[in-house]
């Protein structure tokens, strides 16, 4: 099946460029390792077993799906290694353990394998996952669920800083002494793994930049304060989202146009549903809606075919 | 009147032409109301009352319909069984009432209701008619009833108020609302059409 | 133009006929409905108070804002043993709006009609908060009961619902007994 998007992106000769999707996939895996190891030094062993459990069935699930469907086993490919992941790094450290088994069931199969497999999804896995999970167990997901552990003192449920509102410093905010889910609280080491990813031209840097400056502005012009708009940014999933659930390639534009409406069209969603609904975290909302609407964005950020005139209306 | 075609045209309604799982339509009352099964029966039987009426109604007065005012004749003997059945229910079921609340005048513009009406009611004698009407009906209520086991037991645990999912069974609160409907009933249709699709293969391997 | 007359008739009779045949289940279901109606509004007002008849009252209410309505209970005689409050109160997730029965002097019950709550309201945890309301007669009291563990929002909404209630018999209707 063409993507006549891509066949119109540049004109042949094309090279290989000698990467593959288990490369790329491996490359975003290190990239992750510093937000997880962040989540597991400030919130303990409990957070490498869920990630460890996420990313098990993540890859279980895809297995027994391409064996009960006869197609050919994808595993290999390493792509469900970091749905898993990701999908362990939106959820509390709480969670029981069962919850990112049926979370990656979800995203797995119902997502992406049953519309094709890999490149194929038209959402998010993991963030469909987590919406559909943050929707059915509220309670295990929301609210007192998140946990501060600062190392050696004792953990404490406490609402989202989301929620409640300017009892942290931008700096704790920055390096995690804050509550959350596992993998959205160390933003520095976000950042790291980010723009490892963009030196390595695995994701493009329109995308986060554009989020996260939209999400800023917006927040600096509403509350008129760039003091608030930092705190926006640096709260909740917003760094997390940025980087790597809104660079997903098969729920991102091609071009670089493209790129810039998604990252815009992210923060100003994420915005909006923060400040006028009752709803604390709004990003991932924000990034799904924004994948619906990247087909739209491919189709009219076509870019012209060297020498095509245009039709005259 | 011919035993053998009042069967086959009312197990039509119910497998061959499912109007829930088939002919796709009354999505309307399916995604709304099949978060508790009690709902299911419910909002199927009184649907199928009405289609059994309508259908047999509008058999009867076919000759006496001009073809020009013959979706405002349908409209009025629908929506006047419709109201009957809304009048009763108030009166004599009124959790019932309570519960399906404005999906029960919706019944009126149930795709399923007009469709057999256009389709079957008015060219078809009145026995088959009633027996399309109440194999559609049947179908339906079949259909919408299974769905809302299933929404149920995944949201709430139970089936019919009774708890059938063990203790330790945490509720996906999703499979109750409009998001879960969606997509459970998405899952259903894709097993129901897989399940045709592969007894309609068997069938003509058997040729 | 006589086609679209011919036309019109035709379907005016079908409408004659249909509306007939309504008129008739009408008259069948008119009483049985009318029946289902009024436990339907009476019933929660029965669950916090009893099975009282009940006569809306009217009353300045200003400055309780969450208070939509007070019902006088009656009894048999006519006499008045007490009072229904129906109050709309800002919670978490919309307005709860709830029941509160006020009779000899103290809370005798209440009941939340509907919420928009995530937590708290409508879980395990509502009836012994609720019940914990049950035989209050302080105005400010209703304001320290405990909490729900998690739904601090929806608990204010009913504490202060409750609050309001107990004043407004104390200050405006004058009941004996309230503090």
């Amino acid at each position: 099946m063409e993507d006549l998007a891509l066949r119109r992106a540049s004109s042949s000769p094309h090279i290989h460029a000698g990467r593959t999707v288990q490369g790329v996939m491996l490359e975003v895996i290190v990239a992750l390792v510093p937000a997880g190891a962040f989540g597991v030094w400030y919130f303990g062993w409990r957070a490498l077993l869920i990630i460890a459990v996420s990313a098990a069935s993540a890859v279980f699930w895809e297995w027994l799906y391409t064996r009960m469907a006869k197609k050919l086993c994808t595993v290999g490919d390493l792509s469900a290694v970091v749905t898993g992941v990701l999908l362990a790094y939106n959820l509390p450290v709480s969670v029981p353990v069962w919850m990112p088994v049926i979370g990656t069931l979800l995203a797995i199969v119902l997502v992406k394998m049953i519309f094709g497999g890999l490149g194929s999804n038209f959402v998010n896995p993991a963030l469909t996952a987590r919406a559909i999970l943050m929707t059915s167990w509220v309670g295990y997901m929301s609210g007192s669920a998140y946990q501060v552990a600062v190392r050696g003192v004792d953990a404490v449920s406490t609402a989202t800083p989301l929620a409640a509102q300017e009892s942290y410093s931008l700096w704790q905010l920055f390096i995690g002494q804050c509550p959350g889910c596992i993998g959205e609280v160390g933003r520095v080491a976000i950042l790291v793994g980010g723009v490892y990813l963009i030196v390595r031209k695995v994701i493009s840097w329109r995308v986060p930049v554009m989020m996260l400056l939209t999400l800023f502005v917006c927040t600096w012009l509403a509350e008129g304060s760039a003091y608030a708009g930092l705190y926006a940014i640096l709260s909740g999933g917003a760094f997390l989202a940025a980087f790597f659930m809104a660079t997903d390639y098969a729920t991102s534009p091609v071009t670089p146009v493209g790129k810039f409406i998604m990252g815009v069209g992210c923060g100003l969603i994420a915005f909006v549903i923060r400040r006028f609904s009752s709803m604390a975290e709004g990003v991932s909302y924000a990034v799904l809606i924004m994948n619906l609407t990247v087909p739209l964005i491919d189709r009219y950020t076509r870019p012209r075919v060297y020498g095509e005139v245009k039709k005259r209306a | 009147m011919d035993l053998k075609a009042l069967r086959k045209t009312f197990l039509n309604g119910i497998f061959n032409e499912n109007p829930t799982f088939r002919l796709v339509l009354g999505m309307c009352p399916t995604l709304a109301i099949t978060y508790q099964a009690s709902n299911g029966i419910g909002m199927g039987l009184a649907t199928t009352f009405v289609l059994v009426f309508s259908n047999l109604v509008i058999s009867l007065l076919r000759n006496l319909i001009p073809e020009k005012i013959r979706i405002p004749a349908f409209i009025v003997i629908i929506a006047t069984f419709v109201t009957v059945v809304e009048m009763v229910m108030h009166a004599f079921l009124p959790d019932l009432y309570d519960t399906l609340g404005v999906f029960i005048s919706l019944i009126v513009v149930n795709c399923i209701i007009f469709a057999r009406a256009e389709a079957f009611a008015f060219k078809n004698p009145p026995l088959l008619s009633a027996a399309d009407g109440l194999g559609m009906g049947l179908g339906f209520t079949l259909a919408i009833t299974l769905l809302s086991c299933i929404r149920e037991l995944l949201g709430s645990g139970t089936i019919f108020g009774t708890r059938f999912m063990p203790e330790w069974f945490e509720p996906m609160a999703i499979a109750v609302q409009p998001a879960g409907g969606f997509i459970l009933l998405g899952l259903t249709l894709a097993a129901v059409t897989g399940i045709a699709a592969r007894s309609q293969k068997r069938k003509e391997a058997a040729k | 133009m006589r086609e679209t007359v011919k036309l019109g008739v035709r379907l005016m009779l079908f409408a004659l006929v249909a509306g007939l045949l309504l008129a008739v289940v009408n008259a069948v279901t008119e009483e049985p409905i009318a029946r289902n109606e009024r436990l339907k509004a009476d019933g929660s007002r029965i669950a916090v108070i009893g099975d009282y008849d009940f006569e809306a009252l009217q009353t300045d209410t200003t400055g309780y804002d969450a208070i939509q309505s007070v019902y006088a209970a009656l009894d048999d005689d006519g006499q008045t043993v007490g009072y229904v409050y129906e109050l709309s109160s800002r919670g978490y997730g919309g307005d709860v709006v709830l029941s509160v029965g006020i009779r000899d002097g103290a809370v005798s019950g209440v009941s939340v009609a509907s919420h928009a709550e995530t937590k708290g309201l409508g879980t395990a945890d509502e009836a012994p908060f609720l019940q914990s309301f049950v035989g209050l007669t302080q105005a400010d009291a209703a304001q320290g009961v405990d909490a729900m563990s998690g739904a601090t929002v929806s608990s204010n909404a009913v504490r202060g619902a409750v609050s309001q209630a107990l004043a407004h018999a104390r200050d405006v209707l004058g009941v004996e007994g309230v503090e």
